[in-house]
Parts: C-alpha cells; structure tokens; sequence
C-alpha cells in the first residue's frame, strides 16, 4: 500500500514538474514566434484599388467661365485626358491644345474649346472621343476661381516651376524657377500662362500636366504621413468641382492613387502648330503623330518612349 | 494458545541482514516515510506554483479566467467634411457625432478582440465582420498589425487596455448623409509575457469605414504598431501609472 502511495506521489511529481519545466521552457521559445517582434515597428496597408488592365480615362477640364457664367457652358481653357492602367500603376496625361480645330458633331468644325459652351460635358465627351478616337470614363471640370480655392484649402501645392515665368499682363504669373510652394493664385497663374511661354497655349497644357503630377506627389506625401488627409483633398476637390463621378468613384480613384508611382505617369502634349484656319487663330493639329499617340495609348492608357513628342517646352530658357 | 503461536508475516520472512526483523520493518517505515514527506513537499511546491502563476492551473481548468478588460477609445474630436457646397451645416454636424459614434463601437470591439481577449487573439475570424471582403481578405497578411498576433498566446498573457483615443472625419453630402468616415486612432496596452515581463504596445493610423446598411465596415486601414519593454505595472492603491514604458 505504501509503495502505490509512493509510486502514484512520484508519477504525479513528475508529472507536475515536467508541466513546471514545460511551461518555463516555453517563454523564450514562444517570444521568438514568427509574426511577432517586439522593438520592431508592423505596419499595415490597405486600400481598395482599381484594378485591370483596361485603362481608366478621365477628362479634366478647366473651365474659362467667370463667376456668374455657366461653369458646364463655357469655353474651356484647359483640356486633358488622363489614363490610368490600374494593373500595371501607369499611365499617360494628354495636353490637348484648346484651340485645336476639330469637328465638334452636330456643329461642324471649330475650336475644340467650344465645344463645352456650345453643348456642354456631354458634347465635349462626343467630341474628343469622336476625334482620338478614345473612350472617356468619366469628366470633371472646375473653375479658376474652384482651382484657386481647392489649392489653398490644401494648404498650396509644392511645384517644381521648370523655368522663370513671367507674365505681368494677363495671367499675373510672377514665378522663378525651382521647387517652391505655390499658393492658389500662384498656382492658378501658373497654370493660365502662356504668354510668357515659347509654346504658347502648348506649354499651357504641359505645365497644367505638370501641376497635376505636383498634385499626386502632395498628395501621397501627405497620405503617407497622415492616411486621414485623404478626405481633406476629397473635400477640396469635390466641393469645387462638377464631375460625372461618384463619391464611390472618387473614392475608389484617390485610394488607387494612393499607390500610383508618379514616375510611370507620362506627361505629353498633342503635337501640331499654330495657324490662322476659317479666320480664326487655331491650332491644326499633327494627325499622324496624333493618331500613332492614340493608337499607342488607348488600349492600355501606357505611352510607348518611341511615340512620346517632344516637349513643348524644352527650349523654354 | 493458538493465536499466540502464530508468526506474524513480517517476522516469518527471511531476514537478508543480519538485522532483526523488527529492526528492519522500523527502518523501512521510516525511510517510506521520508520519501513521501519530500515527494509531498515537492508536489505541494509545484502545485503552489501552478495554482499562484498566471491565470492558474485551476483557471486553466475551470476556464474561470481574470475578466478581459474594456477597449473604451475617447473620441478626440468629430468633425464633417462637406463634398458639396452650400450643405446644411447642421444636418452634416449631426451626421458626424452619430457617425463617430457608431464607428467608436466598432473600434472598441475590434481592439478588444484583436488585442485585448486572449480568448480570440490572432483569430482574423473573430473580426471578419468588422471589415468589406475586400478588406477582409488582406487580414491574414496584416495580422501582426491589425491583431496581437497569430500565435500571440505563445508569448501573451494579457493585455491591459491604456488610454485610446480617435478622431473621426465623416464625408458628408449637403444634405447630411454620411458617405464615409476616417478614423484617426490611437491605442495602447500593456502586455504582459509569459515569462513574466511587461512589453508597452502602441496601434496608430488610420481605418476608413464605409456604411453597409446600418453597419459601419473597415474599407482600408494604414496603420503602425509599436512595442518597447515597459515596467510592471504598480499595484493597485498606488497612485503612481500602471506601466510606464522604460
């Protein structure tokens, strides 16, 4: 009998202690546990993005209109076509001269910038897709006054000015060279000028690609330290804006560019020359090139190096 | 007398030694007893170890745990942002006290089943339906962030959920709807290990959230989690901080 009691009491000790020196031996093991590191910063991301490989294209206008006009029937000053490949996080911005002469349907042939005023976002859509022969997503037009305002809500957009801008006159442009912070005047000026330019309204629309790229750098600068700026820049733009896109499409957009590499966006302006055509000082632009830039971006929204022009402001001193 | 006669068994075997078998029979007992005497010791030894360590053999067994402590997350500030203009200022001021509310719950229940219940510690089950199913299928590659961590138990004991806070952003249209909401948040809890020290854990970032019927879900998430060596905390009574990071 005493020999069981001893014999249970042993295996019961052993039993425990085998638990004590199981238990003790874990420690060490399990704070070396995979997915845990203590002194080592995790970090998390995750948004919902665009996806495909079909690009998504959009039609930025910047409206002429004065206050009081009717900012969707008015000529436009400012006309580009972004696309984007979600798939492969590029994509191209087209410059369209605002003066190109093209058929604007049911008008017969005019200004491309007349187009809005005449029959507003839906006959401009008609009529850069009719022309390029391209398919527009979704449109969105502001103002001068709407763009001043977004980009002084934003608190100013960092941009790196390519060279002395100077236009007394008429835009009020007054800007040296170098990366600076442009506040909504200055920005806005930036973007009208093109008397100051070689390129004239060619260079307009090259600097106002350039000021969309500064806008996508701020942008993710200021997501990537504080993700909830995402919804001042929402703020900024919509209540500023006239967009065929929804809040979900906006959303969907901003979170996309939120991982769209600035760098594999390519910032072109459709070729051509200035010339007088049924009176009227317009642009006639380069049809060959035009059609080998389409034909090259269209499918995929990516510009091949080989089609890129030349830029219009290369010889801007 | 027959009952005198008799040999007692122990006295009828054969004696190996030289000693008496009276002699002997004492020697054993006292040696029995002996062994007992220190195996009981060290069983009561191990046994007072198991019981006074941690949850405790017995918690361990009878599931009768020390409670999991409340995430309670302070709302630092709530505050509109209009996408349309000219809106009711009112209506959307409303909207984003409701919403900030109603997106508070939800953080509070994620973080106190991500990092604060052991009981469902690194299970991205457990807070599925926090999140869209988009969000939802990025969980297991974000599980040292979003929870305490997959096999967090093997180095956890507990949590103790610190000061959290939040300042939630509600995207309004003019007439006060809620469109989607940004959640600035801040936590922290004080961990305590297994083998006994205490590690200070911080969660900062952002979750934005989109309505789902009458739920609020996380659509997206940027977030950072840090953790140091803290100190034990001071026992109750004192009136010093429970865990002060070192």
């Amino acid at each position: 009998m005493t020999r069981r009691f001893v014999a249970v009491l042993l295996v019961l000790a052993a039993w425990l202690a085998g638990t004590v020196a199981g238990s003790l031996g874990s420690s060490p093991a399990a704070a070396s546990s995979p997915g845990i590191a203590i002194g080592k910063a995790h970090t998390a991301e995750y948004t919902p993005s665009l996806t495909g490989s079909k690009p998504v294209v959009i039609l930025a206008v910047g409206s002429g209109a004065r206050p009081g006009d009717d900012v969707l029937h008015s000529l436009s000053d400012s006309l580009h076509l972004i696309f984007l490949n979600p798939d492969q996080h590029a994509g191209t911005i087209v410059g369209i001269p605002r003066d190109s002469w093209v058929d604007i349907p049911g008008h017969g042939s005019d200004k491309i910038n007349s187009a809005l005023a005449v029959g507003g976002p839906d006959l401009m859509v008609q009529t850069i897709e009719a022309r390029f022969g391209v398919h527009i997503d979704y449109w969105a037009i502001t103002t001068f006054w709407g763009f001043k305002g977004m980009l002084d809500q934003i608190g100013g957009l960092t941009v790196n000015v390519p060279f002395r801008m100077y236009d007394p006159t008429y835009s009020g442009v007054d800007l040296q060279a170098g990366v600076q912070t442009l506040n909504g005047e200055q920005a806005l000026a930036m973007a009208r000028d093109r008397h100051s330019l070689l390129a004239g309204d060619f260079g307009r629309q090259e600097n106002g690609g350039r000021l969309i790229l500064a806008a996508l750098t701020q942008f993710q600068k200021e997501f990537n330290g504080d993700a909830g700026s995402l919804f001042n820049w929402i703020g900024a733009g919509m209540t500023r804006i006239n967009t065929s896109l929804t809040v979900d499409d906006v959303m969907l957009l901003a979170y996309t560019a939120t991982a769209q590499p600035v760098s594999k966006l390519r910032n072109i302006v459709l070729p051509g020359s200035s010339q007088t055509i049924g009176g009227l000082s317009a642009v006639a632009l380069n049809t060959a090139a035009v059609s080998q830039i389409f034909n090259d971006v269209t499918p995929d929204g990516i510009m091949s190096k080989k089609n890129v022009p030349p830029s219009p402001t290369a010889n801007q001193p | 007398m027959a009952t005198e006669d008799k040999t007692p068994l122990r006295e009828a075997a054969p004696s190996a030694s030289g000693r008496t078998p009276e002699t002997q029979d004492r020697s054993k007992v006292a040696r029995n007893r002996i062994i007992a005497g220190v195996v009981i010791a060290v069983v009561v030894i191990v046994a007072i170890f198991l019981l006074t360590r941690g949850d405790g053999i017995i918690g361990t067994i009878t599931g009768d745990k020390p409670p999991v402590g409340k995430v309670n997350f302070h709302l630092k500030g709530t505050e509109f942002v209009a996408t349309q203009p000219e809106g009711d200022v009112q209506a959307q001021k409303d909207t984003a006290k409701a919403t900030a509310d109603a997106v508070k719950t939800q953080l509070d229940t994620l973080f106190e089943k991500a990092y604060v219940d052991p009981g469902s510690w690194g299970d991205t089950g457990e807070i599925g339906d926090l999140f869209t199913d988009g969000a939802k299928g990025q969980l297991k590659d974000d599980i040292a962030t979003i929870t305490l961590g997959d096999n967090a138990g093997d180095t956890y004991d507990s949590v103790d959920p610190g000061k959290n806070s939040a300042k939630v952003r509600t995207l309004t249209d003019k007439d006060g709807n809620a469109l989607r909401a940004a959640a600035d948040i801040s936590f922290t809890g004080l961990a305590k290990h297994k083998d006994g020290t205490y590690s200070a854990i911080t969660v900062t970032g952002t979750f934005f959230f989109v309505k789902d019927g009458d739920t609020w879900r996380i659509e997206g998430y940027s977030l950072d989690r840090k953790e140091k060596p803290a100190k034990a905390p001071v026992p109750k009574g004192s009136s010093s901080p429970s865990a002060v990071a070192s």
